[in-house]
């Protein structure tokens, strides 16, 4: 790496969705590769615990990422705690399947608030200081599977997270060559959220068994490899910018 | 010996190794332990090459546009060491040809290196790797594997197809071998070189290339390595995936 974590400039990082799935994985392996992060999720007590955890590295900011007032709020406070930040890893979504006549206006507002406007906030906080700063950085944006094909009572999300795709390389386009901007677009992973989607079914251990099959891969991804392929996105591939990197066990190959 | 997942313990095969990101890749890889089966066409640099690296090294001369060849090459190095973990496609040419210019062998010889020669190392590596239960293959595309230049068409062609090829071959070679294609932006590699002296200002000609790049430079072939490194090694959920890593070239 160079300015966005040499030893002589090292990481600060904020990674939103911090308090569990793949936020949470992202924040120990940066933590854990010398980074200062700052944890934004909406839980304050599972951030704080998280924080505690992950010793004085971590410090817990408590954050609605859809609300443009307080990611603003969040992102003055993990400067004065961890100074210019110059990582963000945008790992805060939600998915609320619906059918059509189920996804009413306020739904459809929800699952774009958070997975797509809940991504640019950060990113225009964070790229708007590097800017003032001319200082070099780097943001990974996480889209889906569903960023490149669509699936039955995934409207919104699917909208939202095709659209993370397009914001990445439009900004990725305007903040070069200073900042990089990637998308990493996972599979199925084993989060709560995933598990949240079982419990909707019928038989969530049979709907487990049928998204096991699903990829050519044969299972569904657990949250740290999905993390390790945005840590290196973020910190190791220097000459990746406006990337879509499906990590996704072979869905939209096929 | 069951499939290795470590790169230290690995048996990697790579094309195009007396040059650019195949010749990266060959010393990253032996230096860090593991064994590498070098193929290129040119004899004489792959025994030098292979001396450098040691032990660690079998050098198999050979022409990847020639399926004999490719299979006896392959099935050398698989009999040699009982096996591979991974083999790199990084064999490719390509110089600007204007249309007028490009006539069928001008045409064929692209196709037959850079498209078909990666067929034919995916087969004869991919069945092998299938049977053996495991195995990985990293592909090298390029930012023409999604974008038009002038005076590429079949350099254009093959890379797009390199594209199909990865994909198609990840459908059909899962669960048990990931197939992924890295396809990288401009690298300062000899081919490189070459492409810019065609050019009658090569050194305006490699300005302006540098200006079309958003991060406004060439990538180090070692970068390409570490994309290879991580798609074989650290992505163990990727299979089918295309990875970018161009400075930006193919968003804008």
């Amino acid at each position: 790496m160079t300015s966005d974590g040499s030893p002589a400039d090292p990481l600060r990082a904020i990674v939103t969705g911090a308090s569990s799935g793949v936020g949470r994985a992202v924040a120990e392996r940066l933590v854990a590769r010398g980074a200062k992060v700052a944890l934004w999720a909406r839980r304050g007590d599972e951030l704080a615990a998280l924080a505690e955890e992950l010793g004085e590295a971590a410090v817990a900011v408590q954050c609605d990422v859809a609300d443009p007032g307080a990611v603003d709020a969040a992102a003055r406070e993990s400067e004065s705690r961890l100074g210019l930040v110059n990582g963000l890893v945008n790992a805060a979504g939600i998915a609320d399947p619906r059918p059509l006549a189920e996804l009413d206006p306020e739904a459809w507002r929800r699952t774009i608030g958070v997975n797509l406007s809940g991504s640019f906030f950060p990113c225009r906080a964070v790229g708007g200081r590097l800017r003032e700063a001319g200082a070099r950085g780097s943001i990974v944006n996480i889209g889906s599977e569903l960023s490149a094909m669509g699936m039955p009572a995934y409207s919104a999300y699917c909208a939202s997270k095709f659209a993370v795709v397009g914001m990445t390389k439009a900004l990725a386009a305007e903040l070069a060559p200073a900042v990089r901007v990637n998308v990493l677009c996972p599979g199925p992973v084993d989060t709560p959220m995933l598990a949240g989607e079982f419990a909707l079914a019928p038989d969530p251990d049979a709907a487990r068994a049928d998204e096991n099959r699903r990829p050519p891969i044969g299972r569904i991804a657990q949250p740290g490899e999905i993390a390790d392929a945005a840590v290196w996105l973020l910190a190791e591939a220097r000459f990746a910018t406006g990337a879509v990197v499906p990590i996704d066990g072979g869905t939209t190959a096929v | 010996m069951s499939p290795a997942t470590e790169l230290a313990e690995s048996r990697i095969l790579i094309t195009g190794a007396s040059s650019g990101v195949g010749l990266a890749a060959a010393r990253e890889f032996a230096g860090r332990g593991a064994r590498v089966a070098l193929l290129a066409r040119r004899a004489e640099l792959l025994s030098e090459l292979a001396e450098e690296l040691g032990e660690a090294a079998l050098a198999l001369p050979t022409d990847v546009a020639d399926p004999e060849a490719v299979a006896a090459a392959v099935g050398g190095a698989w009999d040699a060491w009982g096996g591979l973990d991974l083999a790199i496609n990084a064999a490719g040419v390509g110089m600007p040809t204007p249309l007028e210019q490009l006539d069928a062998d001008g045409w064929q010889e692209v196709i037959d290196i850079n498209l078909s020669g990666t067929f034919y190392v995916c087969r004869e590596a991919g069945v092998r790797m299938a049977a053996a239960g495991g195995g990985s293959i990293v592909n090298v595309g390029s930012e023409l594997s999604s974008i038009g230049m002038a005076m590429y068409a079949p350099y254009c062609a093959s890379k797009f197809g390199v594209i199909g090829l990865t994909k198609a071959l990840a459908a059909e070679l899962a669960p048990t071998v990931r197939v992924n294609v890295v396809c990288p932006g401009p690298i300062d590699t000899p081919m490189m070189d070459a492409e810019l002296d065609w050019f009658e200002d090569p050194v305006a000609v490699r300005a302006e290339a540098i200006e079309r790049v958003p991060l406004k430079r060439f990538a180090a072939p070692e970068e390409v390595v570490e994309a290879i490194r991580f798609l074989a090694f650290e992505a163990p959920f990727a299979t089918g995936t295309t990875l970018p890593l161009d400075g930006g070239t193919t968003m804008v």
